[in-house]
């Protein structure tokens, strides 16, 4: 309860009085469990989660501090004192507007309730997205849940442009009508079909032809397929494998290809 | 709302919550409401558990059991009971009280003929006395007496009931022990077994670290697909429960490959050059306290220690 003295200067003399990181640093926040394949199912089983938890948790206190740019600070109270010294409770709202904010990496304008002084800050920063994604505990702390998840967008956006998905993907304008068409797989060669094919088609979608042909296989066969034995047996199959069962199973590629 | 809802439990009537006092009003209202022959013939005790108890101590008489009728209408009658109904009531046969209703004919029983039906009347436990019949301590002969209450005393099996029951006896002689009347025997159905059947044992446990039972068994045993066994978690329900991870920043990812290479880097500064001046040192330091020691030997000598 009582504090040793500690007679150690800091570095400020005075501290910024708007940051109580108290407010969120002391939030109660429930452990998950962590789940592995086989282990006994819990009672519920929730809808997939699409931003990672904020490790301080959600505010109870000034809710509103959840859904914007508030840089960590929170209703203040105090009194009104009159002339005659007089108290009568009040308090003290963050100064916060609604702004459109542009971000580089999203490449789109965001809007959200900011305070002025976190606008000062992101402009200190050189733009949004430098302000979200600064390693600083102390940025993390001021975040809270809705920086935390704008964040998440910035990083993975950013994870993306440096590892894309179709690293051999090109671009080509279409002769006939001049409209662009991206080829996702160029000069993909297999056994059985004569030239290079140039596929235009993404992995998911040629997993859905695949399901198709299957389906008909297996029904020739007397046997049937669903999209959930489908899935398991599938799933992690890389694209050119999927080309290579399609055309091992005659597939017609006119439809997924282009001529260059 | 629905009537699986449980909301409104709180507020509705119980009657074992009324006072006492206010009773009479409910029973009056009870009466007021049913016709009469659906009224109960007895007493009820809206207070009390009004179903028949299980206990022989409870019941007092049993089905089979002479009764005498101390008080009523026909008082004086010596009858069997035939049943126990609700509300502590004894159906007797044919030389005890009856009741006459008139019934609509939307609630006549097969065979009825008349509106006018007769049925026997469930007498209260108050109004009947067993009857037993005890040996003369002068005659020695035996005589019937009506015994006038009942203790339940001690515990013994009884092969009738096959059960074990307390004695019976007069109340405040213990030693006059009145017998149960014997039941009415049961009996087989067409899928009932004998009891020599049931009893023979034909399982015998040989080791306690195998199970005999095979495993393919277990699922006639247990139910698998029962609600209770929740399952266990697949990789797709495994994907749902675990949020995504936050991908790192540039910052933090050079900080992390710099601290990986400082912990490669050895520990091991020393050169040559450092080496060669240690091992100096050394050689003077040796020297210096060999040339002690030998002082301190020579003393030592001197002084035939």
């Amino acid at each position: 309860m009582f504090k040793t003295l500690n007679f150690t200067r800091s570095f400020s003399t005075s501290e910024p009085f708007f940051k109580k990181w108290e407010n969120i640093v002391k939030r109660r926040v429930a452990q998950r469990p962590e789940y592995e394949v086989g282990d006994e199912r819990p009672k519920h089983i929730p809808n997939r989660q699409t931003t990672p938890d904020y490790k301080y948790g959600e505010s109870a206190f000034f809710a509103r501090g959840n859904r914007g740019l508030y840089g960590g600070s929170f209703v203040r109270s105090g009194h009104h004192i009159s002339e005659f010294r007089n108290k009568i409770n009040r308090f003290w709202k963050p100064n916060s507007h609604k702004k459109q904010l542009w971000s580089e990496t999203l490449n789109k304008k965001l809007t959200f309730q900011v305070t002025s002084k976190v606008l000062k800050t992101i402009d200190k920063e050189g733009g949004l997205d430098n302000y979200l994604i600064k390693e600083k505990s102390a940025r993390i702390k001021e975040l809270g849940p809705f920086g935390w998840k704008l964040r998440y967008q910035v990083l993975k956006k950013q994870e993306e442009a440096k590892n894309p998905k179709h690293k051999t993907a090109k671009e080509i304008t279409n002769q006939a009508d001049g409209n662009k068409i991206t080829i996702f797989y160029p000069d993909v060669k297999v056994e059985g079909v004569d030239t290079p094919l140039n596929i235009i088609v993404g992995r998911r979608k040629l997993l859905k032809e695949l399901y198709d042909v299957e389906k008909k296989e297996k029904l020739s066969d007397g046997e049937s397929l669903n999209g959930k034995q489908f899935h398991n047996s599938f799933r992690e199959l890389p694209a050119e494998q999927i080309i290579e069962r399609l055309a091992f199973r005659g597939y017609d590629f006119k439809s997924i290809t282009v001529n260059v | 709302m629905s009537y699986l809802s449980k909301a409104g439990e709180r507020f509705r009537l119980d009657i074992k919550k009324i006072p006492k006092h206010r009773l009479p009003y409910f029973k009056k209202l009870q009466d007021k409401t049913q016709p009469a022959f659906i009224r109960p013939q007895l007493d009820v005790d809206l207070h009390a558990d009004n179903e028949i108890p299980k206990d022989f101590k409870d019941l007092k008489y049993l089905v089979g059991d002479r009764v005498i009728i101390v008080k009523g209408p026909k008082q004086g009658n010596i009858c069997k009971v035939s049943r126990h109904v609700e509300n502590g009531g004894y159906v007797l046969d044919e030389n005890g009280p009856t009741s006459t209703v008139v019934v609509p004919k939307e609630f006549w029983t097969e065979g009825q003929k008349s509106h006018v039906i007769t049925f026997p009347k469930p007498v209260p436990q108050e109004n009947i006395r067993l009857i037993a019949e005890i040996e003369d301590e002068k005659s020695g002969k035996l005589k019937t007496v009506a015994v006038d209450n009942l203790e339940f005393k001690g515990s013994y099996y009884d092969d009738d009931y096959k059960k074990v029951l307390p004695y019976r006896s007069v109340y405040g002689d213990s030693e006059l022990v009145i017998p149960y009347p014997k039941p009415e025997p049961k009996v087989d159905g067409p899928i009932s077994t004998e009891v020599q059947e049931v009893r023979e044992r034909t399982f015998y446990v040989e080791s306690l670290v195998n199970d005999i039972i095979p495993k393919d068994a277990l699922l006639t045993i247990r139910n698998p697909k029962s609600k209770w066994r929740r399952g266990k978690l697949t990789r797709t329900e495994v994907k749902k429960l675990t949020p995504p991870k936050m991908p790192l920043t540039e910052t933090k990812k050079a900080y992390l490959e710099e601290s990986k290479e400082k912990a490669l880097k050895s520990n091991n500064l020393i050169t040559d050059e450092m080496k060669a001046f240690l091992s100096e040192k050394i050689k003077n330091h040796e020297a210096k306290k060999l040339a002690q020691l030998n002082e301190i030997r020579k003393v030592k000598r001197n002084l035939g220690i």
